[in-house]
């Protein structure tokens, strides 16, 4: 009789499983489907031509893409490490739990209100779309995910690691970038990975700051287009090869968050099992 | 590979109780010889010595109590630190019985009665070679030896007795030296004491290296 | 005891975490190139006696202390501490070598945490002594290489303690240090405690009373944040001057 509920119960948890995969293997199938056909050559070396002619590629977005996201990495990695190191190092302190009722305020936030606010702030007083405030908005994004994430990879170094560094008589600047950092290298690089993999998929803040270009650009204080934003524009567009080319762009993109996360993923893995060996 | 502190607690206390058995055969050995040739000087000298074996007794009952307290021995070293608890009582015990019979020599004067010293002898021969046996059982840890000394016992109280008899007679006969044979009757005592408690050292020496309890009981071939 | 020297001296010593007073005016002098043991009932304030020693206790937000606590007459409390530490060695309860260190990287951290670089042949002899002084040197002589995390249990303690000892301290501090290790590990730390204390002092802070018999020449007796009393360990368990300590060594509580 209890056999028979095991196998029922474990029927049922593997239905379920399977029912939440269910979406992703879908959305994989499908984009695969849809877009591999438009990915070729041009694809990756035109640029987008003007509504209504036929061709083109993605070239401008793909580049922008890799300029916005390589903008905001550079701002948003270390101030969200900076700031996950400070919330593990002062755990109970008031500015310590300020802080991080912040982060988590932040979070909350819908992509698109930030959108809208770096609108106000930068692109108003810029007078421009910009690649810059489009890095801005995801920036804003980025630091508090990645500051939660490091401070929870920074916690789970044992803290008797810690003192056995100070009873070497290690200071705490050296015990925290020699050990600890060292020990939890592995936990954050994933975290970034992870972070950055979140922010490549943004789109509505986009659209509000960087705008999108139809033209190839890569100046920094001006509208720039990316993939997400390019992909938006092809998807209305009454042209079919156009949106043939959304869909290879939806591959491309779903791709790059796949290999960015399942990369973090394979990192922490092996760290951990070098770790315990 | 290095001694830790309880094999060198119990190497030190074995050496102890080798060096205050030694101690105790010294001294029957010249109180014996002092008795039977009135030598009151070695019997005054005996009976100060006598302060060695005391306080052999003192420190190795407090090492035995440190090794207990200290590093809870079990099986064969539990039952060598109880075992030599008590045998150091009896051990000194025969000190004691050694310093008793010094100081019959002292009070002794220099009459003789040829049987009695004879017997006295023997006696003392006897105890002489049942002490040095059980020394040597406990040493060489040899049960069978330790039951050879307990068997002697019957013989040193046969001897022991007959000596009780002939000197009483001899009391009986005549009232001139009647000191010097109460003494000689006192001394064989002495001696026969020495006898219990070296068969009890034997019994402890068995208890320790045989695991056995053989006290207040007749030791027959085996364990049974 | 008076003849022995004294290396640490506590005087009218206490502690506390926020207001909690863990050390009641402890005064005690631990003797030079001995073994000193610390028992007591949980919660006594023997570890936290133990890290008041090298400074390790003010670490956790709201401690403070307040009278003397000397390391060879100088004042632990008016040095720098991390001067302090380098001339103290700490062995935890659970063996902790870094996991990022080789093995000859965790004996030399001491070194390497604290910016200073040796010779090649300077850092191979001290790398070489410390593991054979903890015993260590023998099994893994030939995986120097290998991370701290690859041995067994005890043997990442000998670790630990030649991690210790690389630093040529004058104490040796032990936080139980034998509580996460099987029976075979617990003797050969044992052994190891017993044969460093002729070339260093050492505290060891144990639950375990008959490791205390065991291992230590003196006995400190705690309880409650004070010092019960403090003596030979032969005398502390055959005949102990106070009768708490009797109660607790004859496990009437705690």
């Amino acid at each position: 009789m209890r056999k028979l509920k095991n196998l029922i119960m474990t029927g049922l948890l593997a239905l379920a499983t399977l029912i939440c995969l269910l979406p992703l293997l879908l959305l994989l199938y499908y984009v695969i489907k849809m877009g591999i056909s438009s990915i070729n050559l041009d694809f990756f070396l035109n640029n987008p031509k003007p509504m209504g002619e036929a061709g083109g590629g993605m070239l401008n977005s793909i580049i922008g893409t890799i300029i916005v996201l390589a903008m905001a990495s550079l701002i948003g990695i270390p101030i969200g490490l900076v700031t996950g190191i400070y919330l593990a190092e002062n755990k109970g302190t008031k500015l310590a739990e300020w802080v991080r009722l912040a982060t988590e305020v932040l979070v909350g936030i819908p992509s698109i209100v930030i959108g809208i606010l770096v609108y106000g702030w930068l692109v108003k007083s810029m007078k421009t779309f910009s690649a810059f405030s489009g890095s801005i908005a995801l920036t804003i994004i980025m630091i508090p995910i990645l500051a939660r994430s490091t401070e929870e990879v920074l916690l789970m170094v044992p803290h008797t690691l810690k003192e056995a560094a100070y009873a070497l008589g290690a200071s705490r600047w050296k015990t925290q970038w020699m050990i600890v950092m060292k020990t939890a290298m592995g936990g954050i690089v994933s975290a970034i990975l992870s972070s950055i993999g979140r922010i490549a998929g943004e789109t509505a803040p986009l659209l509000f700051t960087a705008f999108g270009n139809q033209f190839f650009s890569t100046k920094l204080f001006r509208p720039i287009s990316t993939l997400p934003i390019q992909i938006f524009t092809y998807a209305r567009s009454p042209n079919i090869v156009q949106n043939r080319m959304a869909w290879a762009g939806s591959l491309l993109l779903v791709g790059m968050v796949l290999v960015l996360n399942m990369s973090a993923k394979w990192i922490g893995y092996v760290v951990l099992k070098r770790r315990n060996k | 590979m290095e001694m830790r502190g309880k094999e060198t607690l119990l190497f030190n206390l074995n050496q102890d109780v080798i060096q205050m058995f030694n101690f105790a055969i010294e001294s029957i050995y010249h109180a014996m010889e002092a008795f039977l040739s009135h030598d009151k000087m070695t019997a005054q000298t005996i009976i100060q010595n006598d302060v060695r074996i005391n306080t052999l007794e003192n420190k190795i009952e407090q090492a035995g109590l440190n090794c207990l307290a200290l590093y809870q021995p079990e099986a064969k070293d539990l039952r060598y630190v109880v075992g030599i608890l008590k045998m150091i009582t009896d051990i000194e015990r025969v000190g004691d019985l050694a310093v008793n019979i010094s100081q019959a020599t002292i009070d002794i004067n220099h009459y003789e009665d040829e049987i009695v010293k004879e017997n006295i002898q023997s006696l003392y021969r006897q105890i002489i070679e049942m002490v040095q046996l059980a020394l040597d059982a406990f040493l060489a840890k040899d049960i069978v030896k330790a039951k050879q000394v307990i068997k002697v016992d019957d013989l040193i109280d046969e001897m022991t007795n007959t000596i009780f008899k002939e000197t009483l007679i001899k009391i009986c006969g005549q009232n001139q030296h009647i000191k010097h044979y109460i003494q000689n009757l006192l001394v064989s005592r002495h001696l026969e004491r020495i006898g219990d408690h070296t068969t009890n050292i034997a019994e402890h020496t068995i208890f320790i290296y045989g695991g056995v309890n053989v006290k207040h009981f007749h030791v027959k071939d085996d364990y049974s | 005891m008076n003849s022995e020297e004294t290396t640490i001296r506590a005087k009218e010593f206490s502690a506390w975490y926020g207001d909690f007073k863990v050390l009641k005016n402890i005064s005690l002098s631990i003797p030079t190139n001995y073994v000193t043991a610390v028992i007591g009932p949980s919660g006594c304030g023997k570890t936290t006696f133990v890290r008041c020693i090298n400074r390790l206790h003010e670490l956790t937000p709201g401690a403070k202390v307040t009278g003397e606590l000397r390391l060879n007459e100088k004042n632990i409390y008016q040095t720098d501490p991390m001067q302090i530490r380098r001339t103290i060695g700490m062995v935890f309860q659970r063996p902790n070598p870094f996991p990022t260190m080789t093995i000859a990287g965790n004996v030399m951290a001491g070194y390497t945490l604290n910016g200073i670089r040796l010779k090649t042949s300077e850092y191979k002899e001290i790398v070489e002594d410390s593991l054979r002084k903890a015993a260590l040197w023998d099994e893994v002589k030939d995986k120097l290489n290998k991370y701290g995390t690859e041995l067994s249990g005890g043997q990442q303690q000998r670790l630990c303690i030649a991690r210790a000892i690389a630093t040529k301290p004058t104490v040796i501090l032990f936080d139980e240090p034998c509580s996460a290790l099987d029976p075979i590990a617990t003797g050969k730390i044992e052994e190891l405690i017993r044969e460093l204390r002729s070339h260093y002092t050492i505290i060891i802070v144990t639950h375990n009373m008959q490791q205390a018999g065991r291992v230590a020449d003196f006995t400190a007796f705690f309880m409650m944040g004070e010092l019960i009393e403090f003596d030979r360990t032969e005398t502390v368990f055959t005949n102990p001057a106070k009768s708490l300590t009797e109660d607790y060594i004859t496990g009437r509580f705690g």
